[in-house]
């Protein structure tokens, strides 16, 4: 395992991947992750590909949901699992290799030395390889829209990678199944007054990844699913 | 006889309107004072006229056929929230499933 670049025993990180048929890349990722945390928690959300063998055999503990029931779904499961592990912190990390552990560690630093209880990865205070132009405008106007709805000052309002002190992890509850569970954790952040950091992180995007993202048509899903979450309350 | 029949509907969805209180207020308050706007129009249709006028609708008898369909919405809408409630529970026993059963790489068990 690489020596962590931080005060943070990597045994009490548990790092959570919703996965959905990312059968060809997850294994990687999986790998390349176990070298600086060695709790980490794949949830296979019902893929009809070989995910949750891929992700088992590459070392990582599968959860596996009988359906396909979403990213905001899968991650949820994964939270609530880890916090029956004996962890201070969980993490939100991408499976189609987006991100970097080397990152996560930047976060938990951010969190242990200025008291936070959250970290959220920025692609805007960082570096976005390869980010298509489309992506960039989608995600300008995402965030623009969390800012007004939310009351946070964040830059990033849909990135996937996120960290959690323990606490933190237990108080926010993910409802919404799919896309739209990053705005609603900000969301809950802002209601519940949790405090927050900003962390500078890199994305990488590829072609896999790519092909894999949010599309426009996605972002008016999250907005509709937003809107009747309000209608419910 | 069919203002009696009509004023039952109309009952019968206030009951349910009240009956969903718990799961949708605005839903619920939305059906509740549409039917007794509805349920008013069947026994005073005259004002149906002058309530038009006001609410800016040409006649009486189009502003019911609106109320009917914003009824019709709400209850469409209400069915939805009812799918997504359902969903949620289906959501809840897939992650008992999945957290109950994890697979281990190493098969040591949870926290060692």
């Amino acid at each position: 395992m690489t020596t962590a670049a931080t005060s943070v025993n990597p045994e009490r990180v548990a790092l959570v991947i919703a996965a959905y048929n990312e059968g060809s890349v997850i294994g990687e990722v999986v790998r390349d992750a176990l070298r600086f945390f060695p709790r980490l928690i794949v949830v296979d959300d019902g893929s009809s590909d070989d995910t949750g063998a891929a992700a088992l055999s590459a070392g990582a503990v599968v959860l596996r949901h009988p359906i396909n029931l979403g990213q905001g779904a899968a991650l949820q499961t994964g939270i609530e699992y880890a916090l029956l592990l004996n962890v201070d912190f969980v993490v939100t990390f991408d499976a189609d290799g987006q991100h970097r552990p080397e990152d996560v560690q930047k976060m938990l630093e951010a969190l242990t030395c200025n008291g936070n209880q959250v970290a959220l990865g920025s692609r805007f205070l960082g570096e976005a390889v390869g980010m298509p132009f489309s992506r960039r405008l989608l995600l300008r106007a995402a965030t623009l829209f969390t800012r007004i709805t939310t009351g946070l000052r964040i830059t990033d309002a849909h990135n996937g990678l996120r960290t959690f002190r323990r606490d933190a992890a237990e108080a926010i509850t993910i409802r919404q199944n799919r896309m739209a569970h990053a705005s609603e954790i900000l969301e809950e952040i802002g209601r519940m007054q949790l405090t927050y950091c900003e962390v500078p992180v890199t994305i990488r995007y590829t072609e896999y990844s790519r092909a894999k993202g949010q599309s426009g048509l996605g972002a008016f899903n999250i907005l509709i699913d937003l809107l009747i979450a309000r209608i419910r309350k | 006889m069919i203002k009696i029949f009509l004023s039952l509907l109309g009952l019968i969805v206030i009951a349910y309107g009240v009956r969903e209180w718990r799961n949708s207020r605005l839903v619920s308050m939305l059906l509740v004072i549409c039917s007794m706007v509805a349920g008013v129009l069947v026994w005073f249709p005259a004002w149906s006229d002058q309530l038009a006028h006001l609410a800016g609708v040409g006649r009486g008898a189009d502003m019911i056929l609106y109320c009917y369909s914003a009824i019709s919405f709400l209850m469409i809408l209400n069915l939805g929230l009812k799918q997504r409630d359902l969903h949620q529970s289906t959501t809840r026993l897939a992650r008992y499933i999945a957290v109950t059963s994890p697979r281990l790489p190493d098969e040591k068990p949870i926290g060692k």
